[in-house]
């Protein structure tokens, strides 16, 4: 009887204590649910996946534009972490990334946002590009604020974004999500480490 | 540490041995064996069952269920269900071409572990105490709550990115979890046959407990280069269903397997 009291009493105590009301799933092949799954296989697997109707693509991915050009993109991937430069007059300091772009349409404009996430937010960067050749090399200049407090390393993320027509208006400065921005192709990095320059 | 009771499923094993701990009287194997189950059992054997190197025979599980005053059909589905598991593992193994030791229902404890802990955070990606979501998942670990196991799933959903920890508090980034390298593929492989067989025997051996499964099959002629876009929709459809339906905190959860398949024939 005491058992049969016990395991009553367990019973009921993992009912009570079932607070977990979250959902997920698990399988054996990508399959992105969200924008950040999308970010992370890109990232992981260096090849392009689709989301919400817009391709996300890791460093190095190539993707067709109409149906027939191939484009591709190279995002910086240092072995150390990225210095970042402090403004002068100003608590703030800069990190550079390059990037090199190519099968891009001509008037194809670049910008870039970075995060220290994947799940976001994300923060438009200054730096604009537009293609040109068939070939084009930018940069992304990313400010970092309080550059006084970064004592040790940390995560960065910089998102490529391509706008094959041209930037829409009224563009944010700062979204939860990349796909906020409305670019036709977005580019991950890999995740970098940037840290203050000595 | 929580010492909550576990979510896990329990395999025979773990019956056996609930039953001699918390009868209460401080029994031994040998005086379980000998004096509650009345020698049906050789002591020796009853230690190899409790550890899960043995299968209990119909009979003792029979024995067993009266001593718990439970219907014998719950208990012996779970029998089969371990047994079914068992073989499968030991062929999934050859297929993998893995040598590790069949450990049956533990096999897939990684996935439940991982499973349990993704759904304790909530599907919005707000940030909950880190404290209340190891505790959540030590509930997972099946028997006393280890550190080791807890420590071992939170490093793993960071490592795959799909949850974010800083300092006292976690927030779910990703939902879905990609199995990689044999280990975690073999532990995803037999949590998915151990909801399976535990379906089959709901509806097929405990009348008990055919209400608690929904089993289907749904069949249709499609165009071949369709059935990727098949698959999305499904999945999309599935999805959105689920959080619908994933709960507010504090009420009367289950929780839930929806296991998915597909397959051409």
């Amino acid at each position: 009887m005491r058992f049969l009291t016990r395991l009553l009493l367990g019973t009921c105590l993992t009912a009570a204590l079932a607070a977990g009301c979250g959902s997920g799933s698990a399988g054996f092949d990508d399959s992105p649910e969200s924008e950040a799954e999308a970010l992370l296989v890109a990232m992981r697997s260096g090849s392009c996946v689709s989301f919400d109707e817009r391709p996300y693509c890791g460093s190095g991915a190539s993707t067709t534009i109409d149906d027939a050009a191939v484009a591709s993109m190279d995002i910086q991937d240092p072995s150390e972490a990225l210095a970042c430069v402090e403004v002068p007059d100003q608590p703030q300091c800069t990190a550079t990334l390059a990037f090199s772009a190519t099968g891009f349409p001509d008037g194809t404009v670049f910008l870039a946002v970075s995060g220290d996430h994947l799940a976001g937010p994300w923060t438009l960067a200054s730096t604009e590009t537009v293609a040109g050749d068939d070939h084009t090399d930018g940069q992304v200049d990313v400010t970092l604020a309080d550059a006084g407090s970064m004592a040790a390393a940390s995560k960065l993320i910089v998102v490529v974004l391509a706008y094959l027509g041209g930037t829409p208006a009224d563009l944010p400065e700062q979204a939860p999500l990349v796909g906020d921005f409305a670019p036709d192709i977005v580019y991950v990095s890999n995740l970098l480490e940037v840290q203050p320059s000595p | 540490m929580a010492t909550h009771p576990s979510t896990a499923p329990k395999a025979i094993k773990d019956y056996f041995y609930e039953t001699r701990v918390l009868t209460g009287r401080d029994f031994t194997v040998k005086r379980f064996a000998t004096e509650t189950l009345a020698g049906a059992v050789d002591p020796v054997m009853l230690g190899y069952i409790e550890k899960g190197k043995r299968f209990p025979s119909e009979a003792l599980v029979r024995r067993l269920a009266a001593l718990r005053a439970e219907p014998p059909e719950l208990l012996l589905a779970v029998l089969y269900r371990d047994r079914m598991l068992y073989a499968f593992g030991r062929e999934l193994r050859r297929a993998l071409h893995d040598n590790a030791a069949v450990e049956g229902v533990s096999d897939a404890d990684l996935a439940v572990q991982v499973a349990r802990a993704v759904a304790a955070l909530p599907d919005d990606g707000t940030w909950v105490s880190s404290r209340t979501w190891r505790e959540e998942i030590a509930r997972a670990v099946r028997g006393k709550a280890r550190r080791a196991d807890v420590d071992r799933v939170v490093a793993l959903l960071r490592d795959k990115e799909l949850v974010e920890v800083q300092a006292a508090r976690v927030r779910r980034v990703a939902r879905h979890y990609v199995a990689s390298g044999t280990e975690e593929r073999r532990a995803l492989a037999m949590e998915f046959a151990t909801i399976f067989a535990k379906s089959l025997l709901d509806k097929l051996s405990v009348p008990q407990r055919a209400a608690s499964s929904h089993v289907r099959n749904h069949y249709l002629h499609i165009d071949r280069k369709r059935i990727p876009e098949f698959y999305k929709k499904l999945d999309d459809c599935v999805r959105g269903l689920v959080e619908e339906f994933a709960c507010d905190p504090g009420t009367d959860a289950e929780f839930l397997n929806v296991l998915i398949t597909a397959t051409t024939v």
